[in-house]
């Protein structure tokens, strides 16, 4: 018989790493919409701000949210390189949507090792952000937790704003939906390309430099998360912010649920059972649009 | 036309005799070793270009075939004692059955998804087979019964050179068949193929069945040559090296996997003393490859031969 | 002094050339019509013009500017724009949203309410349907919606993709109604059309399009009384 607060507990620290994973497959669902590009790099963005957030934070001394934000803007500036030198080479070729996933993989497979040569493969650790943790009616969450869920929310919200009332994010919406429409107001679909790859790398990286004193640091930090990206946009439908978002806090849930209930071991295997069963049950996932 | 035809057939020849007497040519036993592996990995890589190159179905779960027939046959041997070269041929079987479960799936999903699906499929499977102690003795390893027990390589050369011929035989014919263009059709465009009647989900399962058949068999040979079985037969590391030869070489023909398997196992065994650096360069290689060479080298000696004949590059 | 002026446009898609030495040209104010039957290569022809199709060879000038390297975000700036078949709208941005991105461009944006004044008032029912998803509305409406959103991006010559096609008669006139009130507003007008007789009474002056060449041109009477034209496009 579970003691009820040890299962809501969990709970809460689904929601915790659920935001995290909302960051992650809003970028990747966010791509795949305006660009059509399913990008198997996306994981590697999460492990290079993890690392920048690492080496902020122990070398200088940076606070975590401080971090976080270095951490951002230096994977989205590395975001609109990538996307520039080799994605956009690809756009009018035949195939091209076998050429993205090709070089992507690539891609990451020299990130990956590069940052494996680069910061050797020890797993690093950084220590807590901040000691201590804070009760609410008898659940425990460590301040560290509380700020990745916080800041995480923050930068789910700015996003949601960011999409809906601004006027890039207008533009990134038009693109996804009729793209000839688009570039017939004016609206340069190379530049959105380029700002919202950059804006999901960010994204990505938000979401490793958050999690970076919870789990640990190296190189391929990344894999996990590109999985857990994929399954939740799928779930949630392709193409769509809202269903990465609902679909990213109810796989945080269920995973940690799944690690209470079985074993860590195989939290993956059964995200991944869940996922086939959306696939074959309703493949168009929650919310998806295409 | 008629030079090269035949300057083809006589390469070809030239070859066959150079491997069917190559263990008695050079004896070293580490440069046998290389070229079972070639045979192995050929077969790995040109079974997995039906599915990628010739159809577009961007498969990412191929270790998942090699290591399913592997354990399947280790286990079967190891357990239940039946004469290994039944054991591989039933590892081919496992593995065609793995194909249907990951295969499935992805049948009605387009391009790109099928690729993490696969990935993901190929992944839980090597995680079970690491958690799954009890049967496989996950990380510790499973010690294989050898195929032929204390000989040398030169019998596990012979078997891996059959396994190639056999493959790459089944592989021509078939490809030169209906079944090649109606993959080609498909990979093209789905839905055009669609509208000409073609019943893609069954060509699709065709293609995993036989990929897979190949590869797991491929995967067996390889347990019972080298003896230990752990996990990581199935890691992404094949997958990535599979990826590169078929690459390097020229996906969406016959002999370009053939090709990149060869180029890149000899290119790896100079890059030895950059091993830590291997997969950079794999990384690298895929990565400006499709910027700058799609077609991989096939396409490039193709182009130079249709130079040398003087005519421009026939499609 | 021509507002558009092409001459000697080629266009292929990937190795199947599409376009031959197209040359025509428009007056300011103006409304031509550009006439074919179903893969004459009319879209493929507006496509070029927008910047959505690169060109193989030939000119395109605009307001006396070369335009035909130049991407479509530079080409509506100069003040050319399309509206494509269907109107290329937005499905799941409301009406409102839509008109919006129509503005997009800097100094569109900072015009916007005064645009959106005039196409609310050229068209009562989208301003009814303001927050509606575009999605959801009907196809004449959706055709009033992507002339209004075309409207906003304050151009000086339109080019339109078959504005009858799906339409009930009384909406297609509604629709011809509303070209011309735009052209009295000085905006030129290039319409391309299957149905003749639409496309005759609209224009001024016409040209023919066939398997991808420029066959007749002339004025709407002229074109009118053509043998040709009669017994291929009236069927007569």
């Amino acid at each position: 018989m579970f003691d009820l607060s040890i299962l809501i507990q969990q709970v809460v620290y689904g929601l915790v790493i659920g935001s995290s994973y909302v960051l992650m497959a809003a970028g990747f669902s966010l791509i795949w919409g305006i660009m059509g590009v399913l990008n198997l790099a996306h994981g590697e963005f999460y492990m290079l701000g993890a690392y920048i957030a690492y080496y902020a934070c122990s070398l200088l001394g940076f606070n975590p949210l401080l971090s976080t934000l270095v951490a951002m803007v230096g994977v989205f500036s590395f975001g609109v390189i990538f996307e520039r030198a080799l994605l956009s080479p690809l756009y009018g070729r035949k195939g091209w949507e076998m050429s993205t996933v090709l070089i992507t993989v690539g891609a990451s497979i020299l990130i990956q090792n590069g940052a494996l040569v680069i910061f050797g493969e020890k797993y690093k650790g950084l220590p807590m952000y901040f000691d201590g943790e804070v009760e609410i009616w008898k659940i425990f969450l460590s301040y560290d937790r509380l700020v990745v869920f916080l800041v995480g929310c923050f930068l789910i919200a700015f996003l949601w704003y960011l999409m809906k009332y601004t006027r890039v994010g207008m533009a990134m919406r038009a693109v996804s939906q009729n793209r000839e429409g688009a570039y017939l107001t004016g609206i340069n679909v190379h530049k959105v390309f380029y700002i919202a790859f950059g804006l999901s790398a960010a994204f990505a990286a938000a979401g490793g430099a958050l999690l970076a004193p919870i789990f640990f640091v190296y190189p391929t930090v990344g894999a996990g998360p590109l999985l857990m990206a994929f399954a939740i946009v799928i779930f949630g439908g392709f193409g769509s912010v809202k269903g990465a978002i609902v679909a990213g806090f109810m796989v945080g849930v269920f995973e940690s649920l799944v690690v209470l209930i079985i074993s860590s071991a195989w939290k993956d295997v059964f995200v991944f059972i869940l996922v086939i069963i959306v696939l074959t049950l309703r493949p168009r996932g929650l919310f998806g649009i295409q | 036309m008629e030079i090269q035809r035949s300057l083809k057939s006589i390469v070809l020849f030239g070859l066959f005799l150079l491997l069917s007497f190559f263990p008695l040519l050079f004896p070293d036993p580490y440069l046998i070793h290389l070229v079972i592996l070639f045979f192995l990995f050929g077969v790995l890589v040109s079974s997995w270009n039906v599915l990628f190159g010739y159809m577009g179905i961007f498969c990412f779960g191929q270790q998942a075939f090699f290591g399913t027939g592997a354990y399947s046959s280790a286990l079967l041997a190891l357990n239940f004692g039946v004469p290994i070269p039944v054991c591989i041929v039933i590892g081919g079987l496992f593995a065609a059955f793995s194909s249907i479960l990951i295969g499935l799936p992805t049948l009605r999903l387009r391009g790109a998804y099928v690729a993490l699906v696969t990935l993901a499929f190929a992944e839980v499977m090597r995680m079970t087979c690491s958690n799954w102690v009890g049967v496989t003795r996950g990380q510790l390893g499973l010690t294989v019964p050898a195929l032929i027990p204390g000989a040398g390589r030169v019998g596990y050369y012979y078997v891996s050179f059959l396994l190639f011929l056999l493959s790459v035989g089944i592989l021509v014919k078939v490809m030169r068949s209906s079944f090649g263009y109606v993959a080609v059709a498909i990979r093209e465009s789905q839905d055009a193929a669609t509208s000409l009647g073609i019943d893609i989900v069954k060509y699709k399962m065709l293609a995993f069945l036989l990929s897979s058949f190949l590869s797991g068999m491929a995967g067996a040979l390889y347990a019972h040559y080298i003896l230990i079985l752990t996990p990581d037969i199935m890691s992404l590391h094949i997958m990535i090296t599979i990826l590169v030869m078929g690459m390097l070489g020229g996906l969406g023909t016959l002999p370009g996997p053939i090709l990149g398997a060869f180029v890149l196992l000899f290119l790896s065994e100079y890059l030895r003393e950059f091993e830590q650096f291997r997969f950079i360069i794999y990384g690298a290689l895929i990565v400006l490859s499709v910027l700058f060479v799609p077609g991989g080298l096939i396409t490039g000696m193709r182009f130079i031969g249709a130079k040398l004949e003087g005519k421009g590059l026939r499609k | 002094m021509y507002l558009l002026d092409v001459a000697g446009l080629n266009c292929a898609y990937g190795r199947s050339q599409v376009l031959w030495d197209i040359s025509f040209h428009v007056r300011e104010a103006e409304i031509v019509a550009i006439i074919g039957s179903n893969g004459a290569g009319k879209t493929t022809l507006l496509r070029a013009l927008s910047g959505l199709l690169p060109a193989l060879s030939g000119k395109v000038e605009f307001n006396r500017q070369r335009i035909e390297r130049f991407p479509p975000h530079r080409i509506v700036e100069l003040g050319l724009s399309q509206i494509p078949e269907g109107g290329g709208i937005f499905p799941y941005m409301t009406v409102l949203e839509n008109l919006k991105v129509g503005a997009f461009l800097p100094w569109n944006w900072k015009k916007m309410s005064q645009n959106l004044d005039v196409v609310f008032q050229l068209f009562p029912d989208l301003a009814e349907r303001k927050n509606q998803l575009a999605g959801t509305l009907s196809g004449g409406e959706r055709q009033m919606l992507g002339i209004g959103k075309g409207l906003m991006t304050s151009p000086k010559l339109i080019l339109i993709d078959e504005p009858s096609s799906g339409l009930a008669p009384k909406l297609v006139l509604r629709v011809f109604d509303t070209i011309e009130e735009i052209q009295k507003r000085n905006v030129t007008i290039v319409l391309v059309e299957q149905n003749i007789h639409h496309a005759l009474n609209m224009g001024s002056r016409a040209y023919v399009l066939e398997n991808g060449r420029i066959v007749l041109e002339g004025t709407s009477q002229e074109l009118m009384g053509h043998e040709h034209v009669r017994k291929a496009y009236l069927g007569i």
